[in-house]
């Protein structure tokens, strides 16, 4: 069980942020250092790392945050988007002009949206 | 007004005013009005985390001191929370005085996207006479999980509660 009192919080604060897409950028700058990040208030921001980060490491954290763009989707963010695009044509489109591909197509879908598939698969 | 013990009364006793004010009124008081916070969150935007170890929910808000008289403790929350992925996992725990009354995963789960109302009531035992410390924690698997919390969204503007109170 990890010892929370042992956790280094840091607060910072940005207007709009992606939060999936943050935590993949500074978990790429940070290493298992970085525990994760919460979101408490409209610009409120705190990262939880573990107690052995450098200050180095530290260092890194504000330009990430500083850089980061809400309006960009992480790679299962936009997997969904797509997905969910899919599905939503999908069910406009005449049965009789399905494809077995379409069809496979659609299973696959369903089951992603469902978490009943592996992340990428 | 805290609690006194109540006093033993012998056979032939004069009871005086002070008397009946400090085991008789103060104890009514008492009962009245337990040691007892709580809060509702209203925030402009809901509560995100992706921390994969437990942590404050919101450690200025969701935060609440009690004075006890060395009685049980119940603790409440109700709220509604959703997480970003399908398998994604949330749990819910009350850290009191430093360490996590749940302890190993804590006191709750929930799983996956669609919005689900949480509440669980917890006793609190052995607790001794003092102030303590009560904190609404979370952590998730993966990805990132939510707690929405009055901020106006349209068809999610849904208030939790969070509240302590000695019962005993």
């Amino acid at each position: 069980m990890a010892d929370t009192t042992k956790v280094v919080h840091l607060a910072f604060e940005k207007d709009g942020i992606n939060l999936a897409l943050l935590h993949e950028e500074l978990e790429a700058a940070l290493g298992e250092t970085f525990l994760g990040l919460s979101r408490t208030g409209d610009k409120a921001l705190t990262v939880h790392l573990r107690p052995d980060i450098t200050p180095d490491a530290q260092e890194r954290i504000a330009p990430v945050i500083t850089l980061h763009d809400a309006d960009r989707l992480t790679a299962a963010q936009q997997a969904e988007q797509d997905r969910a695009a899919f599905l939503a044509d999908s069910f406009h489109k005449p049965w009789s002009e399905w494809t077995v591909a379409d069809k496979d197509r659609l299973l696959h879908a369903l089951a992603a949206r469902l978490g009943l598939l592996n992340p990428g698969s | 007004m805290s609690w006194e013990t109540p006093r033993t009364w012998v056979a032939g006793e004069l009871v005086t005013a002070t008397l009946l004010n400090t085991h008789l009124r103060n104890n009514l008081n008492a009962l009245k009005a337990p040691p007892s916070a709580h809060v509702e969150p209203v925030k402009a935007t809901y509560y995100t985390t992706s921390s994969t170890v437990f942590v404050d929910v919101d450690g200025g808000l969701l935060s609440l001191s009690l004075y006890t008289n060395g009685g049980d403790v119940m603790v409440h929350f109700s709220g509604t929370l959703a997480h970003s992925a399908a398998t994604g996992r949330f749990f819910l725990d009350v850290e009191l005085d430093g360490e996590r009354i749940g302890g190993d995963d804590g006191l709750l789960v929930g799983e996956g996207i669609p919005v689900q109302p949480m509440s669980f009531t917890h006793l609190v035992t052995g607790l001794p006479a003092g102030e303590h410390d009560f904190r609404l924690q979370w952590k998730t698997t993966a990805a990132y999980a939510g707690l929405f919390a009055a901020d106006g969204a349209t068809n999610a503007n849904v208030h939790p509660q969070f509240w302590v109170r000695e019962v005993s």
